[in-house]
């Protein structure tokens, strides 16, 4: 039996009524038990499912016809006050464990978008192929998830050597060895490797990783959340990462494709899309205008050169190049890791670059079919290749002078 | 005639001498005072320099994330600490200096000065935060209403710097007790001031800017809702 940690006096008086199971579904957002219309359909997967839920849900109980059980949990400090944008793994990976599960996959966006489907295609590839993380593959879309497209996949691909097309999801399924992983406590930053990053901990500790395609768009932030918001504690976490792992991902030199289940879906939009780049591109030249004083704190002056030569073109004509937004990424990374200034501060200053970048690939493009804009993407994931000796180099002698 | 002048000459003249001879001891003793005083500041700095590098004082300051301390300070966290560490031996020598005077007078000048002192030093002290903070909130501002894409938003971010630089300059005097009401009626005139400016140049002189602000953000409410960009 593994070790059960800190579970609370709630979860320990359960055991006895729950036993063993196969599969741990750990759903921390559940509202109501309306969110489980789908329950009731697991009996059809053959596994013996416990699906576990925080005790702010009024208690649930098992149909007693091969349908799932229910473990309902008391949120500890530690989940309760991380981000909905990083998810919480910790309260569930604990009852995983108590169950002696084989899998455990935690559905920590809204549980209403979950389905039988979607369960048995993130659960298969760990119960049967031995799989330590499943990382699902949303549905495809023109313009969609750009923080995604623009910074996280490439940049993971290119330092840490995999290429994961959602690497910061938080609904994902977890073998029984991995799970005992991420229940230990990081000795770097004193607390569970629950509560880093995931994709990071399974490359860094050379698990087995895949992805499996789901039919569902990405899930959405907060509805309060802005893109100043959302890019600043997205990218702070891949910047706190790259510092956390820094001696692991100076070594890889190139990236490996991991295993794909199921068909690749595109979502293709009902109308044609336009998107109105005006405001982003005058939000870039307002940045430009009164953020220098804070880009210079991150930005080489040949970056500036060429920033300045952006706020001449016109809107039709906007291209910021591959190279230079790679760079503009990579700069902001060794200056969140130096601490010139407020980290805060410097990632919500890079919102006005970003859109810069956005705007421009919005009109590259305007008019692309799927096969340009899957080019267009690739072509970016190689720039981040391309220029990861540049961030190699001025990570490991940051005086260094740089033109 | 000429006996008394030169009399009363040669009495002054050796008074002055006397009296001149009587201070050049506290004048000495000031200065060497003040020397020995150098020498140990220089010395103490040299060690806690030495031994604030040795267990990385300023990666750890840094560690803390304090907004603006290097930026505000103009030196390593190190050297700023030195600083601090080298004008207090000093100003303590020279005090010790002032006493080699006469004592009567000078014990009392020195009682005096020690009263104060905590004024002063809050007053810093009111001062330094003032400064960090006045930094800290206007880059807030600034980056927030740029991301916002509010056309006036270096006028925002100067506007609050200079309201918390006069509030904390007007808490600074007071606890230095200069001015006494004038520096309430001058903080008072300046603080409404800066507001009313604020206000007018917003209300007023941008008005058409606003108008127009306000319309293309409700002409883009559409826009968001058609999901047509996704960042997440």
């Amino acid at each position: 039996m593994p070790e059960t940690g800190n579970l609370t006096q709630e979860t320990t008086e359960q055991p006895e009524t729950i036993g063993t199971a196969d599969v741990v579904i750990g759903l921390p957002g559940l509202q109501t038990s309306d969110d489980l219309h789908w329950a009731t359909q697991l009996a059809g997967i053959g596994q013996r499912v416990l699906i576990a839920y925080p005790n702010t849900v009024p208690r649930l109980s098992s149909d007693g016809m091969g349908g799932p059980h229910y473990w309902r949990y008391e949120v500890s400090s530690g989940d309760r006050l991380h981000s909905p944008l990083y998810g919480s793994f910790q309260d569930i990976f604990q009852v995983s464990q108590r169950a002696s599960a084989k899998c455990c996959c935690v559905w920590n966006t809204d549980p209403r978008a979950l389905s039988v489907e979607i369960i048995e295609k993130l659960i298969t590839p760990a119960l049967t192929q031995e799989f330590d993380l499943v990382v699902p593959r949303y549905q495809e879309m023109k313009f969609g998830a750009l923080i995604n497209s623009s910074i996280i996949c490439p940049a993971v691909r290119a330092i840490y050597g995999k290429r994961i097309s959602f690497p910061m999801a938080i609904d994902l399924c977890f073998s029984a060895k991995f799970v005992d992983r991420l229940s230990q406590v990081d000795p770097k930053s004193q607390r569970p490797r629950s509560q880093q990053w995931i994709a990071s901990e399974a490359i860094s500790g050379a698990f087995n990783i895949c992805e499996a395609n789901l039919p569902m768009d990405p899930p959405r932030p907060p509805e309060s959340t802005d893109v100043s918001t959302i890019l600043a504690l997205v990218v702070g976490r891949l910047f706190q990462d790259l510092e956390r792992n820094a001696i692991f991902w100076q070594r890889p030199v190139s990236s490996q494709a991991v295993p794909v289940f199921g068909e690749r879906i595109r979502r293709e939009p009902s109308d044609e899309v336009t998107v109105d780049v005006q405001p982003m591109i005058e939000t870039f030249h307002l940045g430009y205008k009164n953020l220098r004083e804070i880009w210079s704190v991150a930005l080489p002056p040949g970056t500036f050169l060429e920033l300045k030569r952006l706020t001449t073109l016109p809107a039709t004509a906007f291209r910021m190049p591959d190279d230079l937004w790679v760079r503009i990424v990579y700069d902001f990374a060794l200056a969140h890791r130096q601490r010139a200034i407020n980290r805060e501060h410097l990632l919500k200053a890079m919102t006005p670059l970003y859109l810069a970048w956005v705007a421009s690939h919005a009109v590259e493009l305007k008019d692309a079919t799927p096969t340009s804009f899957d080019s267009s993407l690739e072509r970016l994931a190689v720039a981040y290749e391309k220029q990861k000796p540049y961030l190699l180099s001025r990570w490991r002698w940051p005086d260094r002078f740089n033109p | 005639m000429w006996q008394q002048v030169s009399q009363a000459l040669n009495q002054s003249v050796a008074r002055v001498a006397t009296r001149m001879a009587t201070l050049l001891p506290g004048f000495i003793a000031l200065l060497v005072a003040l020397v020995a005083a150098s020498i140990v500041a220089w010395v103490l700095g040299f060690i806690l320099r030495r031994s604030l590098r040795s267990f990385d004082f300023d990666s750890k300051v840094a560690d803390w994330d304090l907004p603006g301390v290097s930026a505000a300070s103009g030196h390593s966290p190190t050297d700023f600490v030195v600083r601090i560490v080298g004008w207090c031996v000093i100003i303590m020598g020279f005090l010790v200096g002032i006493n080699a005077f006469e004592a009567t007078l000078t014990s009392q000048l020195v009682t005096q000065l020690f009263a104060y002192l905590p004024n002063v030093v809050a007053a810093g002290l009111v001062l330094l935060v003032g400064g960090i903070a006045a930094r800290f909130f206007s880059r807030s501002v600034l980056i927030g209403a740029v991301n916002l894409n509010v056309q006036y938003a270096h006028l925002l971010s100067v506007g609050l710097k200079w309201l918390i630089l006069v509030l904390a300059g007007a808490m600074a005097l007071n606890h230095l007790e200069i001015g006494g009401k004038i520096v309430d009626e001058a903080f008072a005139i300046l603080f409404g001031g800066i507001v009313l400016t604020l206000a007018l140049a917003v209300g007023l002189g941008a008005r058409d800017l606003v108008s127009r602000s306000l319309e293309r953000q409700a002409a883009r409410m559409p826009e968001e809702t058609t999901e047509t960009l996704q960042h997440f």
